[in-house]
């Protein structure tokens, strides 16, 4: 699905992602853990084809095609879905109506008839009703006064709606309390088919509790230094980034 | 009925135009919009006499065209003359509730404001005008609807209109004007709208203004604000060359209100020039002004929003806010809230904001498959959609929707 070779990320001629490698498989979630500062977010901006971040060095293929040369909403459309560490507020602009356009815009990349309204409200609806989220939202602007927990489970009713064969989730644990916590998995879950594959960003191991990874790395100064299971989130989470950062640099000595 | 009974009014006006005569940018208030080149067009015409503007009534459908989208009292003004071919009659409008006169039918014309310099002209080369009276204790159903269609029938063309609207007590009515031209020649209109709102009325004013590139327009909007009443303007400048508005709203007495919001949007060579006065002349009184304008290629934008509050208006309430967008390095705006407070307890606010389409909100609508053309043209749309949110009446709401489409397709067409 997604094949990351030797890639080197600069933000304003800084090096955040240096020699990073990494492959995902269809039907595979991967975790990527690590501390702040290790180009996390870095990574999922560069799949997502954020404008700012230079590529210097490597190759992204998505799907067997060069990902670098594609515009952001070429990506979206061949099914990369982000969900944002902070998704942005739009003031005047109705949620339900981004999603549709969202939806359409997807459709008709793929040469599909667009939906019409009807159809589209009648997903819309069954799709909050299956995530347990509050019909206001649809009639809301995107993201205007949504609490951060509301934020991020306007990511993850998009991207129940979008059915991305990619998604890529920033941080959508943060900041959430325990319920929502629970509420945001069961959504991820939900998304979860040998077809499409997920990435996990995040800082801790809770949300791994209720999503359980195929594989988790560890990021550190923008490389990936240890690959393992879902223990080893289990392992990091008692003894810290600072042990496996010590562990990588012995082994490379 | 014919221009002779006007000739008094002209002649004063005249006299009053000669006195005033068309500012320049050395004044303050215009020292962005050089009215100068209408000094030339308004001499000629002045010698000329009174313009022979006509109408054409072979063009039906130029005017269905847009009547017909809108169900409305409608009333054509074609170069400022009233088309009576297309007037409702008479005695429906009178059932409607409200009468409409013309200005040379009218005994005392003194309602006829002549004391500044646009007005003086206005008044001195006027064809007729049109006094709307809302009866007491009514609220009109349909919108009263004016179509001020100009037609260029030969090069530096000259029109002059007015309208007067008169809201007599406890009375509620929605006015839209909807300002086309016709024609790709030079056009100057000077136009000038009369309101008094009295004890307890209401008014919601549309403004819909699509001038052509080739149209210079100024229009002066005067409105008294009594007892208790309401008057809710919205002014949307979408075309026009050369456009420059003022709205100057006086309270005076307690508990009137004003909300005053307005769109402009901007593209090549245009130039939109708001002006907007809210006078508290007594306390207990509220203003709200609130502007909104998104401005591309080489156009330039001005807005002046000035609320002045009176000694002794204790007690009022004034706020003004004006945002923009610029679309293109070479877009500029020129914005200048303005408070001036004369009384000592009053709530008062104004801020401005200039910017650009935000760079965030525009990828996170890419990485939703939303191309970027797409995406600048839903978020410029939605920022000026408080404006159309407000409109009840759907299919005002839908006609101005479509126009601000296909204006945004105009503004934004990158890929």
């Amino acid at each position: 699905m997604l094949n990351i070779k030797n890639l080197q990320v600069e933000l304003d001629k800084t090096k955040i992602i240096n020699e990073l490698s990494l492959t995902i498989g269809e039907g595979e979630v991967h975790a990527i853990m690590g501390p702040n500062g290790s180009g996390k977010s870095t990574l999922a901006q560069v799949i997502a084809g954020n404008p700012d971040y230079e590529v210097t060095k490597g190759s992204i293929t998505y799907k067997r095609k060069n990902l670098l040369e594609m515009e952001p909403e070429d990506r979206a459309c061949e099914g990369i879905f982000m969900g944002f560490q902070y998704p942005v507020e739009i003031p005047g602009l109705n949620n339900s109506y981004l999603l549709k356009a969202a939806l359409n815009a997807k459709l008709k990349y793929q040469k599909k008839d667009e939906i019409d309204a009807f159809e589209f409200l009648e997903l819309a609806r069954k799709t909050i009703e299956k995530l347990n989220i509050d019909p206001s939202f649809l009639n809301r602007n995107v993201n205007e006064g949504f609490s951060g927990g509301e934020k991020k489970r306007n990511e993850i009713l998009q991207m129940t709606i979008l059915e991305p064969s990619l998604s890529i989730l920033d941080e959508t644990d943060s900041g959430l309390d325990i319920d929502a916590l629970v509420l945001v998995a069961e959504g991820i879950n939900a998304v979860r088919h040998p077809k499409r594959s997920i990435v996990l960003i995040t800082h801790y191991q809770r949300l791994l509790n209720y999503v359980r990874p195929d594989y988790v790395h560890i990021l550190s100064a923008g490389k990936i230094i240890h690959s393992g299971d879902h223990h080893l989130a289990i392992e990091l989470e008692k003894n810290g980034y600072e042990w496996i950062q010590n562990k990588y640099k012995k082994n490379s000595l | 009925m014919t221009i002779n009974s006007l000739k008094s009014v002209r002649k004063t006006a005249l006299k009053k135009f000669r006195q005033f005569r068309i500012p320049s940018s050395d004044h303050e208030e215009w020292k962005f919009t050089d009215p100068s080149p209408l000094i030339e067009l308004s001499n000629t015409w002045l010698k000329k006499g009174i313009p022979k503007n006509s109408h054409n009534t072979k063009n039906f459908s130029e005017v269905t065209k847009y009547t017909k989208n809108i169900d409305a009292h409608w009333i054509v003004l074609e170069n400022g003359i009233i088309r009576e071919d297309f007037l409702s009659p008479f005695q429906s409008m009178e059932d409607a509730g409200f009468t409409v006169e013309r200005f040379s039918e009218i005994s005392d014309k003194s309602c006829i404001y002549i004391d500044d310099p646009m007005a003086s002209l206005n008044a001195a080369l006027l064809d007729d005008g049109l006094l709307i009276n809302i009866k007491k204790n009514i609220e009109i159903e349909k919108p009263i609807a004016f179509l001020l269609l100009d037609e260029t029938t030969s090069a530096n063309h000259i029109s002059q209109s007015r309208i007067i609207v008169n809201a007599n007590q406890n009375s509620k009515a929605e006015i839209i004007e909807l300002q086309i031209s016709k024609g790709d020649l030079k056009k100057f209109t000077n136009s000038i709208i009369q309101i008094e709102l009295l004890e307890n009325s209401q008014i919601d004013f549309l403004k819909i203004q699509e001038r052509s590139n080739c149209h210079m327009q100024l229009e002066k909007t005067l409105v008294t604000i009594k007892k208790n009443a309401a008057l809710n303007y919205t002014s949307v400048d979408i075309g026009g060359s050369l456009i420059r508005n003022d709205v100057i709203t006086t309270m005076i007495d307690i508990d009137g209100k004003a909300q005053i919001n307005g769109v402009y949007l901007s593209e090549s060579n245009q130039h939109i020039d708001n002006h907007i006065v809210a006078d508290h002349q007594i306390g207990e009184t509220k203003s709200i002004i609130n502007y909104r304008g998104i401005i591309g290629e080489n156009s330039r934008c001005i807005f002046n929003g000035k609320a002045i509050v009176q000694k002794n208006a204790d007690g009022s309430d004034a706020h003004q806010s004006n945002k923009n967008i610029l679309l293109s390095e070479n877009a500029e705006i020129n914005t200048k809230p303005e408070l001036e407070i004369f009384a000592d307890d009053v709530k008062c606010s104004h801020g401005t904001t200039i910017g650009q389409i935000d760079k965030q909100l525009l990828f996170y609508m890419q990485t939703r498959g939303i191309n970027r053309a797409e995406a600048k043209r839903l978020l410029t749309h939605s920022f000026i959609n408080f404006i159309t949110n407000k409109i009840e009446i759907s299919s005002v709401k839908k006609y101005l929707e479509n126009i601000l489409k296909q204006k945004f397709l105009r503004l934004i067409h990158e890929m």
